[in-house]
């Protein structure tokens, strides 16, 4: 077993014996060795099923606002923003929790990964080895380097202000490598509306890519099912998706940390993550706010400075 | 009618063939995500994939334009929608998305509350069920009573490598049959052995597990414990429900005003909040457990004692899609484990921390 793994559920058994909190949240083992499924440990021995590896997709940090007790919670340092975000609005205690930053390799994009092998199903005793990823499909070996399967944040990930943590296992050894660009550098308007519309026509408006986000926590209010004002239309179809993925993108403008768990809920695989971070790009401009970097700094559309009034987005 | 043989090369034939009979829909692989597309010219079938997407919405529309109305100066004029559907054939759909079409004829097509459009499109529909050779990790219908191999639908094809043994099952089955003749030659003696060999061996490929029964989870209803902890790691978003076969709860919404205005009916989701959401602002779910426990027991005990069958046909698709990996396998086979323990070592089970 990773020497990683072993610590990590060493920590976790440790906080839940000597009471420090009621939970560990993790990642565990699911039907899929290409899958990780978030993990809810209560007690000593489900802290012995916890696992960390590259397919350990989820941003644990949705569950948070569900908890009213000290909890503790595993994350990628690139997902610890958005628990420094939920802290800026309000919506958890510090003190309440305890965070584990899990040092990191890179997280596979399952849709990548899907678009190299096929069917996600077929792949039998996924894992890593080194800067590889390995598994075996109808007896034949797969082997793809980390770079090509990992998320495209992964290779342009950072380093992290360890001080957030209350406890960090594992030392930063990311991946560094071009991003091969997924839009055209000219993209205008027209060449955006034509490519949502296209990409709009396979949402069902099944909202996993809201419930999975940690800055979406309207929950059972969100005004895209507003039984009163109707947001969005009745039909189906490109149109009324767009208004509603829009509406998302506008409301977690600024809180967004681009972490992509919308893209990665979505069942239709739809590349969310490209209009969230056109709108980051446009909040980092007009307001020069980074989402996830201060606890103590409300999101920028929380707030009201006659100066921005001037600026422009373009 | 006599069983058939055809040719696998005179699949496209018989395919091309089809088209005179109306719209034809088979399994095509898109850029991300596979459903049921309609093939014509550029738009190549591929059998060999169980698809994302079930074909359920080609006869249960997500939105489905129900009436439009208009007040003029005679009065309100309603106007039923619906009536400008076209014959359709569903070509290589799987027995279990086939048979969830049964189920879905069970809960909309009762006698009390029919559902017009619904009739309407499963009416004109034929079902070309293609037997399941090569079953998926996530495959569990058996313990669904089912079959990869379950003869059902319109027509029941399967394929024997280089050749295709086709049975029709019904009038409606018979006629799109016809449409091929002359491509077919009649099964001989050792094809029907053949087949039966397989359907045995097909069975045998998925693997079955035990599974709660009605009484049993009518029993733990109220184990809030069992539920919370079940629940842990479900977002509450609808992906299970709109991609699964057999989910069929709508609402009704109207789009217009005073004037004019249609009346649509539209997929809804036993997984949100605003399902159950009354007049007066009461909600019996609120919480998200329940909404859980709700879809689990629909399924496997309500949907039972109203229609006598599971309305669950074991596709696999809430596993594969679901983005926390929710599993509803291990819910069957906690449930059971849960039900099947003496009292005494209940509390013990429910102790154990779920994982998957």
């Amino acid at each position: 077993m990773e020497k990683l793994e072993v610590k990590l559920r060493e920590k976790a058994a440790e906080l839940l014996e000597k009471g420090e909190v009621s939970m560990v949240i993790g990642w565990g083992e699911s039907w899929s060795p290409a899958k990780a499924t978030p993990v809810f440990a209560r007690g000593k021995d489900a802290a012995s099923k916890l696992v960390f590896n590259s397919f350990c997709f989820n941003n644990l940090a949705v569950y948070l606002p569900r908890f009213a007790e000290r909890v503790a919670i595993f994350t990628k340092p690139c997902e610890a923003g958005s628990i420094v975000s939920l802290l800026a609005e309000g919506k958890l205690s510090r003190d309440n929790l305890h965070i584990i930053g899990v040092a990191c390799r890179g997280v596979v994009d399952p849709i990548k990964l899907k678009t190299r092998t096929g069917n996600l199903e077929e792949l039998a005793g996924a894992r890593v080895e080194g800067d590889f990823i390995a598994a075996k499909k109808n007896e034949e070996e797969i082997r793809l380097p980390l770079t090509e399967v990992v998320l495209e944040k992964c290779l342009n990930c950072s380093d992290y202000d360890e001080n957030f943590f209350d406890t960090v296992i594992g030392k930063a050894n990311h991946l560094q490598a071009t991003p091969t660009p997924r839009v055209p550098e000219d993209a205008d308007a027209a060449w955006w509306r034509k490519f949502w519309m296209k990409e709009f026509e396979r949402c069902t408006r099944c909202y996993a890519c809201r419930e999975a986000c940690p800055a979406c926590y309207c929950r059972d209010s969100c005004s895209a099912q507003s039984h009163r004002e109707k947001w969005t239309g009745t039909k189906q179809g490109p149109e009324e998706a767009l208004m509603f993925h829009a509406l998302r993108a506008m409301h977690v403008a600024g809180r967004c940390i681009e972490c992509g768990a919308c893209e990665r809920a979505c069942p239709m695989s739809i590349p969310l993550t490209l209009l969230h971070s056109q709108v980051g790009k446009a909040v980092e401009k007009l307001f020069s706010f980074r989402v996830g970097e201060r606890a103590d700094a409300p999101p920028p559309l929380q707030t009201f400075k006659r100066e921005e009034l001037e600026r422009d987005a373009s | 009618m006599q069983a058939k043989i055809l040719k696998t090369e005179n699949l496209q034939a018989w395919l091309d063939k089809l088209a005179s009979y109306g719209e034809v829909y088979a399994p095509v692989k898109g850029k991300d995500t596979s459903s049921f597309e309609r093939v014509n010219a550029g738009v190549m079938p591929d059998f060999s994939i169980r698809t994302d997407v079930p074909p359920k919405g080609l006869i249960f529309r997500q939105a489905e334009k129900i009436l439009a109305y208009t007040v003029g100066e005679d009065g309100l004029e309603i106007k039923r929608a619906g009536e400008e559907i076209s014959n359709r054939i569903i070509f290589g759909i799987r027995p279990c998305d086939s048979r969830a079409f049964d189920i879905l004829d069970a809960a909309l097509l009762n006698p009390y509350a029919s559902e017009y459009s619904y009739s309407v499109m499963r009416e004109r529909t034929v079902l070309i069920t293609l037997a399941c050779n090569e079953p998926g990790q996530t495959c569990f219908c058996t313990t669904v009573d089912g079959s990869p191999a379950g003869k059902v639908g319109n027509v029941w094809i399967i394929d024997l490598g280089d050749r295709y043994y086709v049975e029709a099952l019904s009038p409606s089955g018979e006629q799109v049959v016809m449409l091929g003749e002359g491509l077919f030659m009649d099964a001989t003696e050792d094809d029907k052995l053949l087949v039966q060999h397989k359907e045995r061996e097909l069975f045998k490929a998925v693997s079955r597990f035990p599974a709660p029964t009605v009484g049993d989870l009518n029993r733990i209803f109220d184990d809030e414990d069992f539920w919370k902890r079940l629940a842990d790691k479900c977002l509450s978003c609808g992906m299970c429900t709109f991609l699964c076969p057999t989910c069929h709860c709508y609402e009704i919404k109207d789009e217009g005003n005073p004037k004019s205005g249609d009346r649509y009916r539209i997929w809804d989701s036993c997984m949100f909040s605003n399902f159950t959401l009354a007049a007066g602002g009461h909600n019996p779910r609120v919480e998200h457990w329940k909404r859980l426990r709700q879809r689990m027991m629909h399924k496997f005990s309500y949907f039972i004692e109203n229609s006598g069958v599971i309305g669950c046909v074991g596709c696999g698709r809430c596993i594969r899609s679901c983005p926390v990996a929710f599993d509803v396998r291990e819910f069957l086979r906690d449930a059971a484990l849960v039900c099947t323990a003496t009292v005494g070592s209940i509390d013990g089970l429910l102790d154990r921390d779920r994982t998957a």
